[in-house]
């Protein structure tokens, strides 16, 4: 018999219509056309062509959540944090796509909880708390290069409050401030003067960092009551605003066992009006309006799975999430990528590896 | 001297794309997929997420065939999540490479995009690596595990 080798050479006498018109009248993301009769097929196709122009300003009205004007901005790269990489260099960047994954080999050792500058030219991280270690918030170049720090804990607070988790920080729409959690929300100027406490809020534990709205008039910010969610607490978002004029909540999730939601992981729709967030009760990935109503469900994992650290594409059209198994599941450690459409719509994976954590994705000008 | 630029539209890049590898996407997604309806969408769905992404993808060939490869996988895991094992369809391949279709169906889903990417398209471990979303030795494996299983196979449909 021909080697297996050679046997795919046949394939070449498989069937390959040509599907250009077929691709040029479709919107990416909708459905698969039922199997019906190709006959069928090519008619809706031909319709599809017809209406296009239509369809796509139908589609301008009726996208969920639009506001970035088409062309402003583009999607740059995706900040990870990847724990299974070597502990020097724990910060990786990938392309859109999941391709190019690779380390920032430039930014100093143990950097963790990344966030792009909102201009993409920048990052700030930090120098995590660890037992000899008081945290530090560092700035360096897209690149990693020129890395400084610009506020050292140890410096304002007393070694018990540096000790205190720390998971993450959110800039300024504009560049110049950067908010962080520790115990309080904290605010200060991107070299590390003016640091000043926003409010006190007395947190005990911190799940995530926290998210600057796209108007700066809001810090959003994840608050656990009664333990972690996931061992009895509820997880619920809080808006802060920004001038220290008061918080308001703006998820209402009970206590695990009697809630229909456990929100942590905000990430602001590039339109400042929805807020996209990982629901710890159920695993999945939902949204809701900035003024508390249309609480939407975009996916659900499948059993033994957990969705989680959405992340929204500058330009609004997309969210990234990750697929991680359940703890004390028996499934492998594997974490995939997903990106779906802001809708839920169309999900595709981007990356399969060890354990990646999105944490930011890099905002550029758009290049049209 | 001056330097003449010539913009090109978006669109004539992604057609001249798929005039270029467009076919044989679809045929090898017809061969890890086995299901003609499945492969075709796959790839036009590839393309016209490309197309919206526009000057964004450097590389239009390379990026649509790990697109379609995934997209391809997300269809067959919805539905299908028992042991990668494909869902039955009513495409009857030609005679060329029907058992070479239907002992495909047999292998696991890493080992079928691995072999279909290798020896059909002709991408090296690496590159499959991306596409499929695993490491270059893990190709390697399937490919070896894969070729062993058709080998068997085909012999045993040649005898």
């Amino acid at each position: 018999m021909p080697d297996v080798t050679v046997r795919f050479r046949a394939a070449d006498t498989l069937p390959a219509r040509d599907l250009w018109s077929d691709i040029v009248a479709r919107e990416p993301g909708s459905p698969p056309p039922a199997p019906a009769g190709r006959r069928v097929a090519a008619a809706i196709v031909a319709l599809a062509v017809v209406i296009a122009g239509l369809a796509i300003a139908v589609r301008a009205f009726h996208r969920p959540h639009p506001v970035v004007p088409a062309g402003a901005v583009a999607n740059g790269k995706i900040l990870v944090y990847n724990l299974y990489a070597s502990a020097a260099h724990q910060i990786w960047v990938m392309n859109p796509d999941g391709s190019g994954m690779r380390e920032l080999r430039k930014l100093p050792a143990n950097a963790s909880l990344p966030a792009w500058s909102p201009d993409g030219k920048r990052i700030a991280f930090a120098i995590a708390n660890s037992s000899s270690r008081p945290m530090e918030i560092w700035i360096a170049q897209a690149d990693g290069s020129g890395a400084h720090v610009v506020f050292a804990c140890a410096d304002h607070f007393s070694t018990a409050k540096c000790h205190q988790v720390f998971d993450g920080l959110a800039w300024s729409p504009g560049g110049r401030q950067i908010a962080f959690l520790l115990g309080s929300l904290y605010v200060m100027n991107e070299d590390g003067t003016s640091l000043h406490r926003l409010y006190r809020l007395n947190l005990r534990t911190v799940s995530s960092p926290p998210a600057w709205s796209p108007d700066g008039r809001w810090i959003l910010f994840p608050r656990t009551t009664g333990g972690a969610p996931g061992a009895g607490g509820a997880g619920n978002l809080y808006l802060a605003a920004a001038d220290g004029s008061g918080i308001r909540q703006l998820t209402h999730c009970g206590p695990i066992g009697h809630a229909t939601c456990a929100a942590v992981l905000p990430t602001w729709a590039p339109d400042g009006r929805s807020i996209a967030f990982a629901d710890e009760t159920t695993g999945a990935i939902r949204t809701i309006g900035v003024d508390g109503s249309n609480l939407r469900t975009l996916v659900t994992p499948p059993r033994g799975m957990w969705y989680r650290n959405p992340i929204w594409s500058p330009d609004g059209n997309d969210i990234v999430y990750e697929e991680f198994p359940m703890l004390g599941s028996k499934l492998p450690p594997i974490v995939t990528v997903y990106e779906m459409r802001a809708d839920g719509s169309n999900p595709i994976t981007l990356h399969v590896s060890g354990q990646p954590i999105l944490l930011s994705w890099q905002r550029l000008p758009s290049q049209s | 001297m001056s330097e003449t630029r010539t913009r090109v539209d978006p669109r004539t890049r992604w057609e001249d794309a798929y005039r270029e590898v467009g076919p044989r996407l679809q045929r090898a997604l017809l061969l890890y997929s086995g299901d003609l309806d499945l492969a075709e969408d796959a790839t036009a769905e590839a393309f016209a997420q490309g197309i919206r992404r526009g000057s964004a993808v450097r590389d239009p060939g390379a990026w649509v065939w790990r697109t379609a490869f995934r997209i391809a996988a997300g269809r067959l895991k919805e539905r299908s999540r028992s042991a990668g094992r494909l869902p039955e369809t009513a495409y009857d391949p030609p005679d060329s490479v029907r058992d070479l279709v239907v002992a495909l169906r047999e292998l696991s889903a890493a080992q079928r995009a691995s072999i279909v990417l290798h020896d059909y398209a002709g991408y090296p471990a690496s590159e499959i690596a991306s596409i499929i979303g695993s490491t270059a030795p893990a190709v390697f494996v399937h490919l070896s595990r894969a070729r062993k299983r058709l080998r068997t196979m085909l012999e045993d449909d040649d005898a």
